[in-house]
């Protein structure tokens, strides 16, 4: 998607959060003891924020027409999206199994830390065992330091 | 006063003392280093320890914690574009893109030696201006605040940037964000949709590590990115070019000197200082284009100013017992610990704590300087590592910082949807700084207005007539008018 496209989007999605958000605001309830209340500064924000949006649309109406290829050759930069999702997915999982705590701290870090290394890209096996050893050395320490020494809430 | 200071510097430099500075601020460099971990974090978590601890070494440990901390997370800011605390954003900026030319040593030395100078400037502020500067901060009415922390929130609408307008949206949407929760004046509930857990709103760290780490990770990754090509630095590499920071010493001076009178100002000096002497030094440094782009004379404003916060910070906090900062909170918290009370008795009921805090404070900063200078070339190889190794690693640590600041593992889920966020930021191009001080500064914003508001009865006229309200808006227009008027130039420059 080229930034004219991208501006667009951006403004248009911003513009619906703001409609949905402001109108949320109304179900503040406001005990009345100070003149602003506290609804103003959320509605104080998502006005600058409407204003913004809609120059931000009206910005890019003005634009010209891209013919070809409309951004600057630094910012042409191929852009994978399949690891940076799977390793987003990995974080998404290990969070989850650590907040319902189905298993020591310890085990899970070195779970995650193996499996999101794999994803990130592993060349031989040198290197897995490389960070086999890494992974179960950061967990333990790192579940020792935390839980026995700082009484950190983890499982 | 002098004699107090000679047995506090005495006390400060028997074996024992010197011991705790060394392990202190070892200890903050570390922590500080590692994203989502942090000086503050570990000085909460350490206070506890300190109960069994002598008063004065307990402080003295806190201390060189506090600037080790803040030290060390320039060291994630410039090697891995994460910074540890709202004011190592700044640092961020120009810190990495130097580091991604390959000058990452050369942009650490620049930071430390920045970072050093302003610790020791602010020292002397802290000296001979404690007690005089902090009944002048005292001074400062709801809506001095209010307009000193609009300016903050103007200027750094304009840094990070080509596009202010991109700046300011992406600062609002911050002080939108951080409106989320209970409502400190009505205690009203904002946005929580029933949800029990978005009470308490979001805390500071899981939004600014999620944006800035899970973004930068994520982004990298996506862009296959690898790592520059100079990422080691020999001892004689780091002295050398510490010197190129005086190539900026007006900068430096001013930048400090900003940082210590910032710094001073309860509550919103530290999150504040290097964003305005960042700011200052980007209008009228020679070298204004180069901001944002790995500019050395930015690195020597936010770091000096930053750091230079730290002991302004100290100020209110030892001569008026009110926290300047989050660290300040947990200094304060270890003196009623040790049954000490705090506030503008303690220099003549405690002249060892209170002439120790000073002293302590000097020493931290030498010792953060000596420590970095000597560790910098193993700390630069961070960037080496592989990436199956750091990427799951930063992440890692990320997670349990941000359980261990509140104890609680949601905090995680909070940090994940704030990295989504910063993705989807970072793809529209807004710029993520803006934002974080936005969240930062927002929340503070409001209180300062509506509580002056409740003080006149809702009668604005104060606001415009307050000498230091009234030059904070003056400032913030001109700086509008200003940049507004730099924007186009840069534009058609680019185009031509």
């Amino acid at each position: 998607m080229n930034r004219r496209l991208i501006d667009l989007w951006a403004g248009i999605i911003l513009l619906v959060f703001c409609v949905v958000i402001l109108i949320s605001t109304f179900t503040i309830p406001d005990p009345g003891f100070d003149p602003l209340g506290p609804a103003f500064m959320p509605r104080f924000a998502i006005a600058i924020l409407v204003i913004c949006a809609l120059i931000l649309i009206n910005k890019n109406e003005k634009r010209p027409r891209p013919n070809g290829t409309e951004l600057p050759p630094e910012e042409q930069e191929t852009i994978r999206y399949i690891r940076p999702i799977s390793v987003l997915a990995a974080l998404a999982v290990y969070i989850q199994l650590l907040v319902m705590q189905v298993a020591l701290f310890e085990w899970l870090t070195t779970l995650y830390l193996i499996g999101s290394g794999m994803i990130v890209g592993i060349k031989g096996r040198k290197e897995v065992v490389i960070l086999v050893i890494v992974s179960l050395i950061v967990a333990f320490s790192v579940g020792y330091l935390f839980k026995t020494l700082f009484y950190v809430n983890l499982p | 006063m002098l004699s107090s200071l000679t047995d506090a510097l005495t006390y400060a430099t028997t074996p024992e003392a010197l011991l705790w500075v060394l392990i202190g601020a070892m200890l903050g460099v570390v922590f500080g280093a590692i994203p989502g971990l942090g000086g503050g974090m570990l000085m909460a978590l350490l206070l506890p320890l300190t109960f069994g601890m002598e008063s004065l070494d307990a402080q003295i440990l806190l201390i060189s914690i506090y600037v080790g901390g803040v030290s060390g997370s320039l060291t994630s800011a410039i090697l891995l574009g994460v910074p540890g605390s709202p004011a190592a954003v700044m640092t961020t900026l120009d810190g990495h893109a130097l580091a991604n030319k390959g000058r990452a040593a050369e942009a650490l030395s620049i930071a430390i030696m920045a970072s050093f100078i302003g610790g020791l400037i602010s020292w002397i502020v802290l000296v001979l201006f404690a007690i005089p500067l902090a009944s002048a901060a005292t001074q400062f009415r709801n809506f001095d605040y209010f307009a000193f922390i609009m300016l903050g929130l103007i200027l750094i609408a304009f840094t990070g940037g080509d596009s202010p307008l991109k700046g300011i949206l992406s600062g609002f949407l911050g002080v939108l964000l951080a409106t989320v929760g209970f409502d400190a004046i009505s205690a009203s509930n904002r946005f929580t949709f029933g949800v029990a857990e978005l009470a308490n709103g979001f805390d500071i760290l899981p939004v600014l590590i999620g944006s800035f780490a899970v973004r930068q990770i994520l982004e990298d990754m996506g862009r296959n990115k690898r790592p520059p090509p100079q990422t080691t630095a020999t001892t004689l590499d780091v002295i050398r070019y510490l010197g190129k920071a005086f190539r900026h010493k007006v900068n430096l001076l001013r930048s400090s000197i900003l940082g210590s009178w910032i710094g001073v100002l309860p509550g919103i000096g530290a999150n504040i200082g290097a964003v305005i002497t960042y700011t200052i030094a980007e209008t009228i440094s020679p070298e204004k284009d180069k901001f944002g782009k790995g500019s050395t004379d930015a690195i020597v404003a936010a770091e000096s100013g930053n750091n230079a916060t730290v002991g302004g910070a100290l100020v209110p906090m030892i001569a008026l017992g009110i926290p300047g900062s989050g660290q300040d909170v947990i200094l304060l918290a270890a003196l009623v610990l040790h049954h000490i009370e705090p506030g503008p008795l303690l220099a003549m009921d405690h002249p060892d704590v209170f002439y120790g805090i000073i002293i302590a404070y000097l020493f931290a900063n030498i010792a953060m300087f000596a420590i970095m200078i000597l560790f910098l070339r193993w700390i630069a190889k961070v960037i080496t590592t592989p990436s199956y190794i750091l990427a799951p690693l930063v992440l890692m640590f990320c997670v349990v910082g941000v359980v261990a600041t509140n104890n609680r593992l949601e905090d995680a889920w909070v940090m994940f949807g704030f990295g989504v966020l910063g993705v989807m930021m970072g793809y529209a191009r807004l710029p993520l700084a803006p934002f974080v001080i936005g969240f930062v500064l927002g929340p503070m914003a409001e209180v300062r207005l509506r509580s002056a508001l409740m003080g006149t009865g809702g009668e604005v006229a104060p606001l415009l007539s307050h000498p230091v309200a009234m030059i904070c808006l003056i400032i913030a227009v001109v700086a509008i008018v200003f940049k507004a008027r730099m924007v186009p130039e840069k534009a058609r420059a680019r185009h031509e």
